[in-house]
């Protein structure tokens, strides 16, 4: 048919269909005369019309059109090449894409991998931005149990894709069903699968969506996990993760309730999504179903439910089986298996296993028929094991103190026990607390669950206390509140640790106070003497500190003197000296801090020589050499300081390999790398440097993640953090530097932020703002250096009122108001500059007023002529010259004694400086 | 250049070569549109849009000014892009039917999991496969028709968007579409 023919058609079909009947046939047969062709056709049209309905073609196919496009797989894509692959076949799709099966397009042997195409409205440049950064990382996984990640990018169209290594084998549920494993060959798989999860921890990377699905068991049964990090470079989120036709990106069903409710997500919340795969392995189904999609009803049961033990889960599905292979299982699961996964699954990340080791060192436990460490409620565990430990020792006192924890001591009490047994109950409430403490300061885990332990410990002895006793009784329970005290205090937990020593420096000082006095009541009161300085310490007293440490020490002189002194005692005496020196120095005093680290370091040095045994001698032999290197720093004789850091390091090397799962000894070798790196800073061997502190903080980190809340430990961390932004500071790597030290200040402001922070919490602070807004001023952030310089001060200043003899607070307070005033003046507020360097010239004069060291007085005769500069600027020539002065004098007394430019590059330049402003100005 | 200047760059050019007469240029084309489409599609349906409900003319807008860079074609490269949306749409129900032809065929007429997705065709009682056959006989006489059937059934498209991107008036696209509709109705009814 022709063009015209049909625009006929169309015409006459149109104006027929405003006719009717007869009317309409008549105009048919006029218009279309002898053509039947173009007659039938309009005809064949009208009577169509008639059929018509409105629904066909009537509403569009658009949104099914485009409800299928946004479900498509990736069809069409077998046989096309990816990057360096081709496509071969299909292996299967998820929430997240499509997963190909491929192979070198180019190589000559066919290796294939695994290609997940990702399907997500992702933005392409974003993807693969957040792909290169990530890349690294997950690439740096090389574990036999974690699938590789290859390689990944984007397709032409953008479809951003992974390539990664592909496994052949059963999803792990499938694989124990299939093979009908036992509980104890389910457990050996599972902790394959811990042994991995732990791997990437240690990199620092979580994996997010631990499920069977995404870890494969091969045929020879080895374990393989995949997409590692891949749902955070993916930044798929759980709570974020609804789909219109009610799927979720992420399983839920494995999802911790910190991940449901779009909270942080941590390595705790992988050693729950293993909980759950536990529980599932060992019961044959998920620990509660999530009935409806949504996220309300998701929070409930994630958050709220609590599920019950894997052996009556099992039980209800076995029910009505008889007595089989579900009742064996059951009756292994029953007990510890029960307590290790509800552990695993406490809704709250403090109450689970601290980390996937631990998960897996209780299973290892319980397959090597040891004790777990996993008790309902999760608290508890060690004191359990104490119990279990001494029961068999002291079978009378183990049954009193199992009696106080079941919480009958009152009723035992009221029955009239005798007094012998009571002391028993005493002296093994006092061996339990050394235990204890002991065992928590080895033990690596939540600082939440330690200390409940030990409160729970310090109200068995407070029952056991109760009611006169022997003096030797009575020194027994001073001294187990001083260990409460000294681990509390350890712990971070300051209110209890000073509750604790008053009641132990009451209870010591009742003892020596009587008739009959001997040199252990004596040693006794002046321990306890030491603990309550270092808690006056910690709290910022320095008062009261100091007259407990002095008072300790003119006790310790006479009991080191004393023909009876044990080893112990002679210890102790060292580690009071160790912390009068420690106090001395803070205030300044570096020769006579010097001069008690030395003593110190003299006894620990004659205690080594006889080879004595005692378990804290090595700890306080290198911790003294660590603070006399400080001393000989301060003196300036850097290469003996350094000596005396490298015999540390060499004691802390050594102590750390006797026991590497120390945490306590872990920390201090870390410690002793920072003084090394410091060390290695100095010789000016600035990358060896950033080594030793790299180091040091890997430590750092590791005992962190095993402990998050712990105090002292990110501490530290903030301190290598630091130390490695000065290094690079002084290497002139500005922007570099202030990354670390954001990391570190980030730290610091949330130890800030704790409730029970001290003082040295606030100078950690106070000393990162300073160090992160110099480093801003030298990269040219003048904004923002600003806002850091001013926190700096801040902090200073509320420092110098706990604290107002503290030279270094008073010198940082100076050296900021110093810097403020700089960025004022050359952002062209005078003002400002004029009253900051006012302020600085003040505390500069605090600094010095007791005469002061060379550096700190060239830091005041420097302030001294900024300030006079911008006097002059504003035409205050009078107070410019009297300051000016007044910095001569001090500057011409330096040279004159040989100290001028001793420690600070820029002084020399000061006095000429003066000089030439005098000469504008006029004397 | 970072890719999705790139990917703008891409559309932009092919439309304006496929416009002055570079058929291969819709070639090349083609696949771009089909993964932005499937994209925002996707990312509709996962909810990520503020408003959850799928609009089939506010997607193809929004996939149009990601991908053409507006400042170097004139306003008929819209009217461009849509008929090739329009004419994928297409092609994308053409497919599925087909395929749920051959899956009905091959496994007893099991359900597959897309067929919820076609349900409102399918209550219709339009055989997409006949209706594409007698589209594509259409387009051969009234290349024009098959194009407003195209815009308004697989796109979506409203009258007056209809005229808006053929350029006609909504009068004509009235007339022209109940002509069409009409004889779409007989060439399948005859089959």
């Amino acid at each position: 048919m022709d063009r015209e023919t049909w625009e006929r058609i169309k015409q006459l079909f149109a104006e027929a269909r405003e006719r009717e009947g007869e009317a309409r046939s008549d105009f048919l047969a006029e218009a279309c005369g002898a053509d039947t062709e173009v007659r039938r056709e309009v005809e064949s049209l009208l009577v169509a019309h008639s059929e018509i309905s409105d629904s066909f073609i009537g509403a569009p196919a658009a949104d099914a059109a485009l409800a299928i496009l946004g479900q498509r797989e990736t069809q069409g894509w077998i046989g096309r090449r990816i990057g360096a692959y081709r496509l071969l076949a299909e292996l299967g799709s998820g929430g997240m894409g499509t997963v190909f099966l491929a192979a070198r397009a180019d190589a000559e042997f066919e290796r294939k991998v695994a290609i997940k195409l990702i399907r997500l409205g992702l933005d392409r440049e974003e993807i693969v931005a957040r792909f290169r950064q990530e890349r690294q990382i997950l690439a740096g996984l090389d574990h036999p149990n974690i699938a590789r990640l290859l390689d990944g990018g984007a397709t032409e169209e953008g479809l951003p894709y992974l390539v990664m290594e592909h496994v052949e084998g059963l999803p792990i549920d499938r694989y124990c069903a299939e093979r009908d494993l036992g509980v104890r060959e389910r457990l050996f798989l599972f902790l394959k699968v811990c042994g991995a999860v732990q791997y990437a921890h240690r990199n620092l990377i979580v994996h997010r969506d631990l499920k069977p699905s995404n870890i494969l068991v091969t045929a020879e049964g080895g374990a393989k996990l995949l997409d590692f990090g891949i749902a955070k470079l993916l930044e798929l989120d759980i709570a974020e993760g609804l789909t219109s036709v009610g799927e979720r990106l992420l399983t839920p069903d494995y999802a911790s309730p910190e991940q449901v409710l779009g909270e942080p997500i941590t390595t705790s919340s992988d050693v729950y999504s293993l909980g759950i795969l536990l529980y599932q392995l060992l019961s044959g189904q998920p620990p509660y179903r999530v009935a409806s999609r949504s996220q309300r009803e998701l929070e409930r049961v994630v958050c709220e439910e609590e599920p019950v033990p894997p052996s009556t889960a099992l039980g209800r599905r076995e029910a009505g089986q008889g007595e089989g292979t579900g009742e064996r299982m059951r009756r292994e699961l029953r007990g510890d298996i029960d307590n290790i996964v509800m552990t695993a699954l406490s809704k709250e990340p403090a109450r689970r296993y601290s980390s996937v080791e631990q998960f897996a060192e209780d299973i290892e436990r319980h397959l090597a028929g040891r004790p777990v460490l996993a008790r309902r409620g999760g608290r508890g565990y060690r004191l359990g094991k104490f119990l279990r430990r001494h029961r068999l020792g002291v079978s009378a006192a183990g049954t009193i103190v199992l009696l106080l924890i079941a919480g009958v001591v009152g009723i035992v009490w009221q029955a009239g026990v005798a007094r012998a047994q009571r002391d028993l109950a005493v002296r093994a409430a006092n061996s339990m607390i050394y235990e204890l403490a002991e065992g928590l300061s080895q033990m690596s885990g939540p600082t939440e669950s330690r200390l409940g332990l030990l409160t729970r410990a310090a109200a068995i002895l407070d029952e056991a206390q109760k009611g006169p006793g022997s003096p030797a009784l009575a020194r027994l329970q001073a001294d187990s509140n001083r260990v409460l005290a000294q681990t509390y205090l350890n712990l971070g937990d300051l209110t209890h640790a000073a509750d604790r020593v008053r009641l132990a420096e009451r209870q010591a000082r009742r003892l020596v106070a009587r008739p009959g006095v001997t040199l252990d009541d004596r040693s006794a009161l002046a321990g306890i003497l030491i603990e309550a300085g270092d808690v006056h310490t910690a709290q910022g007293d320095v008062h009261g500190a100091s007259t407990r440490y002095d008072e300790a020490l003119a006790l310790f002189e006479v009991i080191r003197r004393s023909p009876g002194a044990t080893i112990r005692m002679r210890l102790a005496t060292a580690l009071a000296l160790f912390r009068k020196g420690d106090r001395v120095y803070s205030e300044g005093k570096v020769a006579a801090a010097g001069k008690l680290y030395q003593e110190s370091l003299e006894i620990t040095q004659a205690l080594a020589r006889e080879n004595a045994r005692d378990p804290k001698l090595a700890g306080v032999q290198a911790t003294t050499l660590e603070r006399v290197g400080d001393v000989l720093d301060a003196k300036g004789d850097d290469p003996g300081a350094c000596r005396s850091y490298a015999a540390a390091l060499a004691i802390r090397r050594s102590s750390s390999l006797r026991a590497p799962s120390d945490p306590s000894l872990t920390q201090s070798l870390a410690i002793a790398l920072q003084l090394a790196g410091w060390c290695a800073e100095t010789l000016g061997k600035k990358e060896d440097a950033l080594v030793r502190y790299q180091e040091s903080i890997a430590l750092e980190r590791r005992l962190l993640a095993a402990d998050p809340s712990n105090r002292s430990l990110t501490t530290n961390l903030i301190g290598g953090l630091g130390q490695i932004g000065n290094v690079l500071r002084k290497m002139g790597r500005f922007e570099e530097a202030i990354g670390w030290y954001r990391q570190a200040l980030e730290l610091s402001h949330k130890l800030l932020d704790a409730p029970q922070r001290g003082v040295d919490a606030i100078a950690q602070a106070a000393s990162l703002e300073q160090l992160l807004g110099s480093a801003l001023v030298k990269a040219g952030h003048l904004e923002e250096a600003t806002k850091h310089l001013d926190a700096a001060a801040d902090l200073n200043s509320k420092l110098l009122t706990q604290d107002p003899a503290n030279l270094d607070y008073q010198r940082s307070l100076a050296e900021v108001f110093a810097a403020r005033g700089g960025l004022a003046s050359r952002g062209g507020k005078p003002q400002v500059a004029e009253s900051a360097y006012e302020q600085a010239v003040a505390a500069c004069r605090r600094l010095t007023a007791g005469g002061g060291s060379s550096a700190n007085l060239q830091l005041l005769a420097e302030t001294e002529y900024r300030l006079a500069l911008e006097l002059t600027r504003e035409g205050k020539v009078r107070r410019a010259r009297q300051l000016l002065r007044e910095a001569e004098d001090t500057l011409l007394h330096l040279r004159a004694v040989g100290q001028l430019g001793e420690g600070s590059d820029g002084a020399r330049e000061v006095l000429p400086a003066v000089e030439r402003l005098f000469e504008r100005i006029g004397r | 250049m970072s890719t999705a200047d790139e990917g703008s760059q891409d559309v932009t050019q092919l439309l304006l070569e496929w416009r002055n007469g570079n058929e291969r240029a819709l070639d090349r084309l083609m696949p771009l549109v089909y993964d932005e489409l499937r994209r925002l599609a996707a990312s509709y349906m996962r909810r990520e849009r503020p408003d959850h409900t799928l609009q089939p003319t506010a997607l193809l807008n929004e996939a149009y000014l990601r991908l053409v860079d507006q400042t170097r074609i004139a306003w008929q490269g819209r009217a461009h892009f849509f008929g090739i949306a329009a004419q994928m749409m297409r092609r994308i129900l053409l497919d599925h039917a087909r395929q749920l032809k051959a899956a009905k065929r091959g496994s007893g007429g099991s359900k597959l999991p897309l067929e919820a997705a076609m349900e409102e065709p399918q209550r219709q009682n339009v055989d997409i496969v006949a209706l594409d056959e007698a589209l594509t006989r259409l387009e051969e006489l009234d290349p024009r028709q098959s194009r407003i059937v195209e815009l308004r059934f697989f796109a979506g498209l409203e009258v007056n968007e209809v005229a808006e991107v053929l350029g006609i008036s909504r009068a004509t696209v009235n007339r022209e579409w109940a002509v069409a509709r009409t004889w779409l109705f007989r060439e399948i009814s005859r089959s």
